[in-house]
């Protein structure tokens, strides 16, 4: 009986996009412009974001813990974005991944494998919003 | 097919035979005693069924001697063809290899090979230079989208759209740029015919961009020095490329050379060429990053150059200048001291 009222429960909390509210976004962007945007566009919506220029300092966020979700670009200087997501897979794998690059969206599908979900920047944000919505009620 | 071939080699024996037959009675009649007899031999027919069979059996052996002969010619021209029909736009890797060729095949197949690498070189390049044009144009796109989006979400100040207009405008200049960088590229790498050579005296020249340099550098207060040696020499060469190749080069200098830095335009002259070195007091470029600074496309396809800006294209069109121009560019730099690039040209002799 208790264990069928906490079911019911979880799937009440799953269904309400309310829960989304509480979620952190690291957003991995080395473009400022770019990043910006994203940050805006998610915190517009209820999310709570923190931004990083490089892999390294995104590294650093994620050890730090409480990170729900990477917005991750590939090509960034120094470390490249999928050097970063092999490194999470190996320590952060609960961390779901959005890869956003400007690469097609297949060649990002080539360059990292396996992440919840692929954007195409110059798609406009409307979509990326959508994704992050889509892949955040996923898993809960 | 194989029948008609059959009778294509019968024809070819028949005529052998005939001009061998023709060749015998010519020696027959030479090597006879009484040639008058000889004559009469031939009229009667007597030498005919004397030869008619070794004639035609030699007539066969000559002519497989010769398709043997023609086969072993062909076979490097068929090794040639089959690996050019190999050959597709996907994979340009293959080259003809043949053990022990003739002069003659050689210089074939050097031909042949050095034909397929430039071409290989110009896919490279459409490939490179596309992946280029995709990620440099989508990502103002991108930019100019996702500021107007959000603008649009709701009701904003005056001030906020103001921002995005200027945002728009300051992408729709980089992209063009991009398109320029690139199409100057492609031009100097493929259609180098447009430049116009002449004779230019290069101390006047220099004195001119060292002028122009002071007005770039004062925003910045950055000071510019210019040592020229007092005779003055000349270089064959197109000006306009050759003001944009020392002002890329400069520019560079100036965005990575913080406040009230230096910048210093040295010139020597040597028996054959003249130096001319920019140096400057800049963040400098760690050594394994020298090499890459003039690879083209060299951010769009590996990792994004940090001494590269704007298009990231200034250094790569600068070295094509300078390879039109028969001259180099020689880059020597210490992280955090500073960096000089030294463009030596051929000088043109009194």
């Amino acid at each position: 009986m208790v264990n069928g009222y906490f079911d019911i429960l979880s799937v009440c909390i799953v269904l309400n996009p309310r829960t989304l509210i509480m979620k952190r976004i690291l957003i991995i962007e080395d473009e400022d412009r770019v990043r910006k945007i994203y940050a805006q566009l998610l915190t517009d919506e209820g999310f709570e974001v923190i931004e990083s220029a490089d892999a390294s300092e995104a590294y650093d966020v994620l050890n730090k813990g409480g990170i729900d979700m990477v917005l991750l670009d590939i090509k960034m200087p120094v470390v490249f974005g999928s050097i970063l997501y092999e490194i999470m897979q190996s320590f952060h794998n609960k961390v779901k991944v959005i890869v956003a690059s400007v690469y097609p969206l297949d060649e990002q599908k080539r360059i990292v494998k396996g992440a919840v979900d692929y954007h195409d920047k110059s798609h406009g944000t409307q979509l990326l919003l959508e994704k992050v919505r889509k892949a955040l009620l996923e898993d809960s | 097919m194989r029948i008609f071939k059959l009778k294509i080699d019968f024809v070819y024996i028949a005529i052998l035979s005939i001009f061998l037959f023709i060749y015998s009675c010519f020696i027959y009649a030479l090597t006879s005693h009484n040639i008058a007899e000889a004559i009469n031999d031939m009229v009667k027919g007597h030498i005919l069924a004397k030869l008619f069979i070794p004639v035609l059996i030699a007539a066969a052996l000559l002519y497989l001697v010769w398709k043997a002969i023609v086969r072993h010619i062909m076979k490097p021209v068929k090794k040639i063809a089959e690996i050019a029909e190999e050959i597709t736009h996907e994979d340009l890797s293959a080259r003809v290899d043949i053990k022990n060729p003739n002069k003659e095949t050689k210089y074939l197949i050097s031909a042949f090979n050095d034909m397929i690498s430039r071409l290989e070189s110009s896919f490279k390049y459409i490939v490179e230079s596309n992946s280029y044009i995709a990620h440099e144009l989508k990502t103002p796109i991108a930019i100019i989208r996702g500021e107007a989006e959000i603008a649009l979400k709701k009701e904003r100040d005056n001030e906020e759209y103001k921002k995005v207009i200027s945002i728009a405008l300051d992408e729709s200049k980089k992209m063009l740029k991009t398109i320029e960088d690139l199409l100057l590229l492609t031009k100097m790498t493929y259609r180098p015919e447009f430049l116009n050579f002449e004779n230019i005296d290069l101390n006047q020249f220099l004195n001119d961009i060292f002028e122009q340099s002071k007005i770039l550098t004062a925003e910045k207060n950055i000071s510019v020095d210019i040592s020229v040696p007092e005779m003055s020499e000349r270089v064959k060469a197109d000006e306009l490329s050759l003001r944009r190749l020392f002002f890329n080069i400069i520019d560079n200098a100036i965005k990575f050379t913080p406040q009230n830095g230096q910048i210093k335009i040295d010139v020597k002259y040597q028996k054959k060429k003249a130096i001319v070195s920019i140096s400057d007091t800049g963040m400098g470029i760690a050594d394994e990053d020298i090499p890459k600074l003039f690879d083209k496309f060299f951010r769009a396809n590996k990792e994004k150059n940090r001494y590269a800006s704007g298009s990231g294209l200034g250094l790569p069109i600068t070295q094509s200048i300078a390879e039109l121009h028969k001259a180099k560019i020689i880059v020597k730099s210490k992280l955090g001291k500073g960096s000089t690039f030294s463009v030596v040209l051929p000088i043109l002799s009194h």
